[in-house]
């Protein structure tokens, strides 16, 4: 144990590894210490002085445990006389300004202060003098609303903005008894990850701006599941009240992806479960418009026409389209559906890269996904590369996970894309290129890495940055200490041959190998693409294997064979550039639309079936690292709508092959069983907190 | 007493330059970078029992010793931010004669390996930071600071920066901050600046008169300044003296005499009709001590004030006459630590006017009996709780007021009014 220390606290001894704050060793050993200032995913600041405990030897009084590293043969009293005569001075300078308005208090029944008041502090105040006021609240920015009299200024949210986001919007302004949080010159404070402060702030100084006074802690219950919104995946807690409401996103702690931390998108995004625009029943079209229906006249009218267009054309006039926010187990059923109910192999999701891959680019594909790497091994990476790939816009989250790695882990960042994005800031050499000769630059990275001396005169490609020569030449300085990961985007915006610029990503990644150990981590289109590609929800290509011609270039051929689909989720009449691309849907036999909304795309259907949020089934989701993550139903759904599994499981009925499932369990032990990406995965495996396949697998 | 440091009271001009080279200006760096190498000067620094003059009273030379040899850059920073009340020394330090700061500046860098110096000068010091300016310029012009001085291969920068106004930035590692740019807040510890200190790298600072003492060291011998001061103390200090005396100001004193030769002799006693009624030996963080014959007696030295129960500080010595209210001077000691603590931790942000607020109260007449142990009780609770040890100089005036002037304090709140009252406004 010689990276650990011994030491005593409370007459208890403990080891812990060395360099552990005091207070970390104690939290882990069960010993509660009171903090405000002090969290654990921000550095310490020791400024609220809450957490004072008394170390024998230490000649000038009690010391903040938040700060201090443990040493071997400390001897440690967290509930004596003298620190509890500290607690109690503590939590009394704390409320001699701190408004008592608990009753109307967002953060009453979940607030620290509160809490610790309780458990340590005085009871009564002996400040006889008027208290300071402020005007209140302000509006710190579009999201965050501050009360400057509740806040204890303990630092929080100066740190997250300074350490987290890196923006150093909220800072402490004026001094003494008059400091008080704001930001530079009252400019607004605008994030991409403004939430997090709410959540952060131990009193309810930080609120959200929508939320406020709009529910009490207590009546609440927290429901774990995971972020709908980005491939990202971050937890989280879903807050409902009275079992039928969804009030808010909460974060919630899963070190390997989110660490704790949510974007704006995910957080803020959850009102759609509420509401009263969501489909309630089944709804048939009569003429121009749509009739409220039974779920089995709904369901007999969509399996009789099916019936009846494949004994006319065949099965392969019958095509599906999921959704990629659906989750694994729908895709699945979906997917039996098709195939084995209806007997089509016609499936895809959307929205995807509306590329059809030859066999040498699906290889291409599949070398990057063997280097695919966990979220947290960014933490580990020598250099960090993002080819042609914007996290921040994508995948928020994954913005924080890289300033992490740059800023704890020392990671290099390069960043490669035809504009400057937020991350260019933090690196350490950038490059750009014009957008549609994304797979010439590629090429030419990966000649320049692969012999150092570039002879390549191509300084034509650099619009603004580096010339070539030069961006490699700090590429080959900094590239010294590997490993790397590789951020790529696969939906190549503004590229014309995006099959051609996915195989350019792999040589690219090849000449990189040839330096040192490669990972890679794509930036997908939605909270389940990774899901609906392991589940094969793509069309056979010409040689009978997947990735074959999307759904809406196969409908948009002159001669489609479609004449029936059925669109889960997908909003193509909205989402597809080619105005005339509704039409061609609305001419088809049958549109069966599953959908939260009555979507552009629902309008065009013949049959509407109202289907269930992620908020109001259970499933599964594999986030951007191939993690599969579980999703609770928290709410019920509205009226009679019902998760898409269900939905087809029940329309099977009418048919030959009629689908069995009852419980999304038995569909995910069914995919661990016959799925190759998820072989062996099962539920007891996954926990709380996900797991990657890769995982199982001996290194 | 032959003065050290104060030879500006007995050669004109000594500010400049050419001047200062004649009464043996520069000679101390020239010897310690052509003949010593910089462990013997921090030997002799250490050999001669400097200590911190800024008020800590830390020997110099093993903090010099404390940064590590191999990594650089090293920086060294002197505090010039000389804001406590009733300390004025080292301004008069720098305003008269400049070059022997500098000199000190560059010996000590010499000592510590830094190439870069930083003089940090108080904001208010305005014509002060541009005595000090010229003096550096014309240090350049001569050859005694910049590139390869005296032919030694040795580089030396000084750059003189100017604070904005904050006593918290006397504070060494929130007046780092504050050199870097950025609001100065006290910094946790450790890291110690010896370790990282400015922009993370090994850093020593140094008040104005500690620096101020190294060319006469290193010139003279430790043995030599040893002769002076007592053992404990060696060495002289330049005491501030103000408030009703004959002759305010700044006097270089033998460690080791008493106050009594302070402040009858040097300034003169007491104005005329004033009867000292208590004083403050070290600055407005040193506990007053009343004015009884004992502690009139006390010797001017660390040792001399630690056994008397307070503290020689930076030896700025407040006067505090009988015809004052010790409330009165309480509260302006009081106010002034609360408009000055600069927020960062609760016991000194709530605590600090909380103190005020409540002498204030009794002064005007609205004390309450349970004020007293409340004042008592709310330093109890700052003291070694704050963040660093401004918080804890805030309570060391109350206590000591409460504790040698008790009965002040029970009239105010017996009578509920001022027994001074109309003295009021003269010490307002």
């Amino acid at each position: 144990m010689e990276d650990h220390v011994t030491l005593r606290v409370d007459g208890d001894e403990m080891q812990v590894p060395k360099g552990t704050l005091l207070w970390e060793a104690c939290a882990s050993h069960g010993i509660d210490i009171p903090i405000f200032c002090y969290h654990t995913k921000l550095g310490p600041v020791g400024a609220c002085r809450t957490c004072l405990v008394e170390v024998e030897g230490q000649t000038k009084g009690p010391i903040t445990a938040c700060s201090t590293p443990v040493a071997e043969g400390m001897v440690v009293r967290t509930r004596s006389p003298i620190v509890e005569k500290a607690q109690r001075g503590i939590l009394e300078f704390l409320l001699l300004n701190h408004p008592l308005d608990c009753p109307i208090c967002d953060r009453a029944g979940e607030c620290p202060l509160q809490d610790q008041t309780f458990s340590y502090g005085p009871g009564t105040s002996r400040y006889i003098e008027p208290k300071r006021h402020h005007v209140k609240p302000i509006a710190l920015g579009p999201t965050i609303a501050l009360d400057r009299e509740r806040c204890v200024l303990c630092w929080r949210c100066v740190r997250f903005c300074a350490e987290v986001a890196e923006d150093k919007s909220i800072v402490l302004l004026d001094r003494g008894d008059h400091t008080m949080v704001g930001t530079f010159q009252e400019k607004p404070y605008v994030s991409n990850f403004s939430g997090n402060v709410i959540e952060l702030c131990p009193v309810g100084a930080l609120t959200g701006r929508k939320q406020r006074f709009n529910f009490r802690p207590w009546e609440l219950q927290n429901h774990p599941s995971v972020c709908p919104h980005c491939p990202m995946g971050c937890n989280i807690n879903v807050s409902v009240r009275k079992n039928d409401e969804v009030i808010r996103f909460l974060s919630r702690d899963n070190p390997e992806v989110d660490d704790s931390w949510l974007c704006d998108r995910g957080r803020f995004n959850f009102e759609f479960i509420n509401s009263p625009e969501r489909l309630r029943s089944p709804l048939i079209r009569r003429g121009d418009s749509f009739e409220e229906t039974s779920w089995s006249e709904a369901l007999e009218y969509i399996a009789n026409r099916l019936q009846s267009i494949v004994e006319e054309h065949g099965p392969a006039a019958v095509a599906g389209v999921a959704s990629p926010r659906l989750t694994n187990e729908d895709l699945f059923v979906f997917k039996r559906f098709m195939r084995d109910v209806v007997g089509t192999a016609a499936v895809d999701h959307y929205p995807r890269p509306q590329v059809a891959l030859t066999s040498r680019e699906r290889t291409a594909l599949q070398a990057l996904d063997d280097k695919l790497m966990p979220i947290a091994d960014l933490n580990g990476a020598g250099t960090i590369v993002l080819l042609g790939a914007d996290p921040s816009e994508r995948e928020p989250v994954l913005e924080l996970r890289i300033r992490q790695a740059i800023n704890r882990h020392s990671a290099q960042l390069v960043v490669v894309n035809p504009h400057e994005i937020a991350l260019s800031s933090r690196a350490n050499a950038t490059f750009d290129y014009a957008p549609e000769r994304f797979a010439d630059m590629c090429h030419q990275l990966a000649r320049g890495l692969l012999s150092p001396v570039s002879t390549a005169a191509t300084g034509a490609i650099s619009t603004t940055s580096e010339a070539l020569e030069a961006f490699l030449d700090r590429v080959h300085r900094s590239f010294a200490n590997g490993p790397f990961a590789v951020i790529y985007d696969d939906s190549f915006a503004g590229v014309i041959d995006k099959g051609d610029a996915l195989s350019a990503v792999a040589t690219f990644v090849e000449a990189l190998q040839s330096i040192g150990s490669v990972g890679t981590l794509p930036l997908l289109d939605d909270c389940n693409s990774m899901g609906a590609r392991d589940l094969g929800i793509l069309p056979d290509g010409v040689d009978g294997a997947s990735w074959g011609m999307p759904f809406v270039q196969r409908l948009s051929a002159p001669d489609s064979p479609i004449r029936a689909a059925l669109i889960l989720g997908s909003n193509l009449a909205r989402d597809e550039p080619d105005p005339g691309f509704a039409a061609r849907l609305r001419d088809l036999d049958l549109l069966v639309v599953h959908e939260l909304f009555l979507t552009d795309t629902a309008r065009l259907a013949d049959v509407i079936l109202p289907a269930a949020s992620f908020a109001e089934k259970t499933g599964t989701f594999t986030n951007t690292e191939r993690r599969v993550q579980v999703i609770t139903e928290t709410v019920p759904s509205p009226g009679i709508a019902r998760a898409d599994w269900e939905i087809l499981v029940d329309l099977s009925q009418y048919f030959d092959q009629p689908l069995s499932y009852t419980l999304p369990q038995q569909i995910w032990d069914e995919i661990a069983g016959r799925v190759a990406a998820y072989r062996g995965l099962s539920l007891s495996k996954i926990g709380p907190t996900g797991a990657r396949p890769h995982a199982l697998q001996p290194a | 007493m032959e003065p050290i440091l104060f030879k500006h009271t007995e050669i004109p001009d000594l500010d400049r330059l050419e001047v200062y080279v004649d009464h043996h200006g520069y000679a101390a760096f020239r010897r310690a970078i052509t003949e010593l190498q910089p462990q013997e000067v921090t030997q002799i620094v250490s050999d001669s029992g400097l200590a911190g003059r800024g008020g800590a009273g830390f020997p110099t030379g093993r903090k010099w010793s404390f940064i590590p040899k191999s990594v650089l850059p090293t920086y060294l920073v002197v505090n010039a931010d000389e804001s406590e009340p009733g300390a004025f020394k080292d301004r008069e330090l720098m305003e008269r004669n400049p070059h022997q700061l500098l000199e000190g500046v560059a010996i000590a860098a010499f000592a510590i390996g830094c190439q870069k110096a930083f003089i940090y000068i108080r904001g208010e010091f305005l014509y002060i930071g541009e005595i000090l300016d010229a003096a550096v310029a014309e240090a350049y012009a001569a050859g005694y600071l910049g590139q390869n001085v005296f032919g030694s291969g040795y580089n030396i920068e000084i750059v003189v920066h100017r604070g904005a106004g904050a006593y918290i930035c006397g504070e060494e590692s929130a007046l780092l901050d504050s050199l870097e740019g950025y609001r100065g807040f006290p910094r946790l510890r450790p890291p110690f600046p010896a370790i990282k200190g400015l922009y993370g790298q090994p850093t020593v600072i140094n008040n104005v008169e500690t620096i101020a003492n190294v060319p006469h060291i290193v010139r003279n011998g430790a043995d030599w300044y040893r002769s002076y001061g007592t053992d404990q103390s060696p060495g002289t200090k330049v005491c501030s003296i103000s408030g009703p005396v004959n002759r305010p100001g700044n006097y270089e004193m033998n460690m080791g005499t008493t106050f009594r030769e302070l402040l009858e002799d040097r300034a003169g006693g007491m104005r005329e009709g004033k009867k000292l009624k208590a004083y403050i030996p070290g600055g407005a963080s040193a506990p007053m001590l009343p004015g009884t014959e004992a502690n009139i007696d006390i010797s001017l030295s660390y040792e001399g004030y630690r056994e008397a129960g307070s503290s020689f500080g930076s030896a700025s010595f407040i006067i505090i006459p009988d015809d004052v209210c010790i409330l009165r001077a309480q509260l302006s000691l009081s106010e002034f630590f609360a408009h000055e603590s600069c927020g960062k931790c609760i016991p000194c942000r709530e605590g600090t006017p909380w103190l005020a607020k409540t002498v204030r109260r009794i002064e005007s007449g609205q004390g309450r009996e349970e004020d007293l142990p409340l004042l008592l009780d709310i330093c109890d609770n700052i003291l070694g709780r704050s963040f660093c040890a401004l918080g804890d100089f805030s309570t060391s005036n109350i206590v000591a007021s409460v504790k040698y002037f008790y009965d002040e304090y029970e009239e105010h709140i017996r009578s509920q009014a001022c027994p001074y009252a109309h003295q009021a406004r003269a010490v307002a």
